[in-house]
């Protein structure tokens, strides 16, 4: 399953931004504007500065590490008790990241699209869809979502500048929004949104060249940084605060607002396309990621049989919060829970890695 | 893997060969619009007319001809509901249609209701993702069934687009440009109060009272419905005006197109000046706002200081025969201006008497806070009545039609 596995620059850099871009820009603003009112946009830039700190802190290791994953290097420092611990760690911290988007999704479809159908049987569509995308493999999704995620970045794009009549720059201030002490302590909290840093570190065994890995994680953090910014900028100038606060999908939010003329006026039927194109290519891989982490930590053949299993428990697991506002306090909870892990066991079990190497004398 | 292949598709042919949320467009009710009045029977809420779009008129159906527009093109019901969806569930009964909200361009709400509050209607637009943000709300100084009934779209086929007509183009200076967006943004909000456009059925009963210099010289200051005319159909002027989601006053046409100008949204109308020289010829020009307000206030003193820089281009449409009034443009520039001041200092007392801050200084003064709880320490809503305003008018006149009466 994993030899096969070949991405170069372009697909690395577009898979992780979708990684990352999906969950920040659909569903995440909203808590952004929760902390920090409209100074939102001021708490993406502050959020990109610390995440790409993160990325280059967690990169410095390679000298000592290789392309080493931090599976691999705490089976080496730890034995297999280590592994199996720090594969258990990321194993919860993807399914949390799956599940929850995976209903937020499926409940926005039934608000939005389908208010009449089952969402058992919206979920029916959804997993066998992912299931079916991530048998394809890796490099197939990869290949796909290289060719599909620059139309959503275009989207996004066209959908800032089509809102530009819409915009009022006094919805910017007070310029703090609700204080600078929410924007830079508290919004701290809400560096989850950068956890997905972490299926970067999950794929180095796969790709040989340490130089498309630093610069893909570069580029992801700044298109993902740039995005949020735009997005959270583009909210905050058409929606006036405490009401930007309230909105459950903010992009959709944004889509209806559009009026380009007398006759193009229903933006939100490009947005529930891209909207489903993304959603699908993030879960499916990041199922497949789940399913490589499982296959390294238990040393298996192959894990491609676990794919359909491990679809039906992910959908399963995301049914457990019983409405919508259970979702959201839950999977906001967890996640703020799961984001030190996801954010500093790339650089602590490195950083333990290398004092170790040096102290056996071992050179970069 | 050629069986699993087979299963899947077989299933995928058997399951994906329609939604489950299919409908088909001839069995939706379009509502075009709808109007809210206090129910007449005791301890109802409220009586909801829905007037949605007759297809086969628009069409055409099986003639020839094309489709026709006027009174056929729209049919209403109204029920008793104490929401509007519960008002679509019941009126889904009567009528063989699934009403569908996604086409609705108005929502008429009766000054009584308007006065009470439209706090929970509010809260119905803003959950549901049918009602566009788009959509015009109005409030009708007859009752707002009574409104709806007297619609005739004569002049358009499709109702819909009668009704984007009437309250939103280039030239509708005396309706206010407020969807129902910002309706639900500033309702509840410290920094501005928000107004509504004033509709009603005509009831003939206006008068010509206009005052004899000034801005709109020899025009009235009409309220929707007060206008003499005579078909008895439907007039949209004027503004009503809010504090939080209660209705508290009204402001006239020629006062809107002030309020219009002041936030910005004005495009360009046709207005009559006095001019000293000629005053029994108003000079008609037509007015343009290329440029938006300019707004600052100053919030250092416990009084706030309001600096207003208003920019207006002027076009002469028709003049007096009696005298070349080119050759005066300075002159007749800087009467209009101080005419124009003279009415843009008139609607701003209005407005502090109202206590309502209707053009929005409040959100001008939320830039010299740096985080929202200053701002609300400061209570803009509570100093706006005592604010002072500096009122600057830069009126250029830039072209005189295709006529120039001038010596050079």
């Amino acid at each position: 399953m994993n030899t096969k596995i070949k991405l170069n620059q372009r697909q690395l850099t577009l898979l992780m931004s979708n990684l990352l871009i999906t969950k920040m820009t659909f569903s995440f603003p909203r808590f952004l504007f929760k902390t920090s009112g409209n100074g939102a946009w001021i708490q993406a830039i502050y959020m990109s500065l610390l995440a790409y700190i993160i990325l280059r802190l967690s990169l410095s290791f390679f000298k000592y590490t290789g392309n080493k994953s931090i599976l691999v290097l705490s089976e080496s420092l730890g034995k297999k008790p280590l592994k199996i611990a720090v594969s258990l760690i990321i194993a919860f911290i993807i399914i949390i990241h799956i599940t929850t988007e995976m209903r937020t999704f499926l409940e926005s479809v039934k608000i939005v699209l389908l208010p009449k159908t089952k969402i058992e049987y919206i979920l029916i569509f959804f997993g066998s869809t992912v299931a079916v995308g991530a048998l394809c493999g890796f490099n197939a999704l990869s290949t796909i979502n290289a060719l599909f995620f620059p139309f959503c970045l275009f989207f996004l794009g066209s959908l800032v500048l089509f809102l530009i009549p819409t915009y009022n720059i006094n919805n910017l201030f007070p310029v703090f929004g609700t204080g600078a002490k929410n924007i830079f302590a508290d919004g701290l909290l809400d560096m989850h949104c950068f956890s997905d840093l972490l299926a970067l570190n999950l794929l180095y065994p796969y790709i040989g060249d340490i130089k498309t890995i630093k610069e893909s994680g570069t580029k992801a953090v700044l298109i993902s940084g740039i995005a949020l910014t735009l997005i959270c900028l583009a909210y905050g100038l058409t929606y006036p605060y405490p009401y930007s606060t309230e909105f459950l999908l903010i992009p959709y939010q944004l889509s209806r607002m559009v009026r380009a003329g007398e006759y193009f006026q229903r933006f939100e039927a490009l947005f529930e396309f891209v909207w489903t194109l993304t959603h699908l290519l993030y879960s499916a891989i990041y199922v497949y990621i789940l399913c490589l982490v499982f296959q390294s930590t238990f040393k298996l053949r192959s894990a491609r049989s676990l794919l359909p299993c491990l679809v039906a428990l992910l959908s399963l697991i995301s049914f457990i919060p019983a409405s919508v506002v259970e979702l959201l306090d839950t999977s906001s909870l967890l996640k703020r829970f799961t984001a030190p892990f996801a954010l500093f066991l790339p650089i602590i079990i490195p950083l333990i890695y290398s004092i170790k190497h040096r102290k056996k004398g071992g050179s970069p | 893997m050629n069986l699993f292949k087979m299963i899947f598709l077989v299933l995928s042919i058997s399951f994906l060969y329609g939604c489950s949320d299919a409908q088909e467009p001839d069995s939706l009710g379009y509502v075009v619009a709808i109007g809210i009045d206090k129910a007449e029977k005791e301890d109802a809420k409220y009586d909801i007319t829905l007037q949605f779009a007759n297809p086969v008129t628009i069409s055409g159906g099986a003639s020839q001809e094309g489709g026709k527009g006027g009174k056929d093109s729209i049919k209403n019901i109204t029920v008793t509901a104490p929401s509007i969806y519960s008002a679509v569930n019941v009126a889904n009964h009567v009528v063989s249609k699934v009403f569908t909200l996604s086409h609705t361009k108005v929502v008429v709400f009766s000054e009584e209701i308007a006065k009470t509050g439209l706090k929970d209607i509010l809260e119905t637009i803003g959950r549901s993702s049918d009602i566009r943000p788009n959509t015009y709300f109005t409030v009708s100084k007859s009752s707002a069934k009574n409104f709806l009934e007297s619609v005739n779209p004569e002049t358009e086929i499709n109702p819909t687009r009668y009704y984007t007509m009437l309250f939103e183009n280039d030239f509708s200076g005396f309706v206010p440009q407020n969807k129902s967006q910002d309706f639900y943004f500033f309702a509840n909000s410290d920094e501005k109060n928000t107004v509504l456009p004033l509709s009603s059925k005509a009831e003939k009963k206006g008068t010509y009272n206009f005052s004899d210099s000034g801005y709109q010289y020899k025009l009235e200051d009409f309220s929707a419905g007060e206008i003499p005319s005579e078909k008895t159909e439907i007039q949209v002027m004027g503004m009503a005006i809010f504090d939080m989601d209660r209705y508290i006053g009204e402001m006239g046409d020629i006062e809107t197109e002030i309020y219009n100008l002041l936030t910005g949204q004005y495009k360009s109308s046709y207005v009559t000046y006095y001019f000293s020289p000629t005053p029994d010829d108003p000079i008609t020009v037509l007015q343009q706002q290329n440029k938006k307000p300019k707004i600052k206030v100053d919030t250092t003193e416990d009084i706030p200081k309001i600096s207003l820089n208003v920019y207006v281009e002027a076009d002469f449409t028709s003049s007096t025969p009696e005298m070349a009034v080119e050759e005066h443009l300075d002159e007749f520039s800087n009467e209009a201006s101080e005419d124009l001041k003279r009415e843009i200092e008139s609607f701003i007392s209005k407005t502090k008497d109202m206590k309502a801050d209707i053009v929005g200084f409040g959100s001008y003064a939320k830039r010299n806070f740096a985080d929202q709880k200053s701002f609300e320490d400061y209570n803009w809503k509570e100093k706006y009545p005592f604010c002072q305003v500096d009122v600057n008018v830069d009126f250029e006149v830039r072209r005189t039609g295709l006529v120039v009466r001038s010596e050079k």
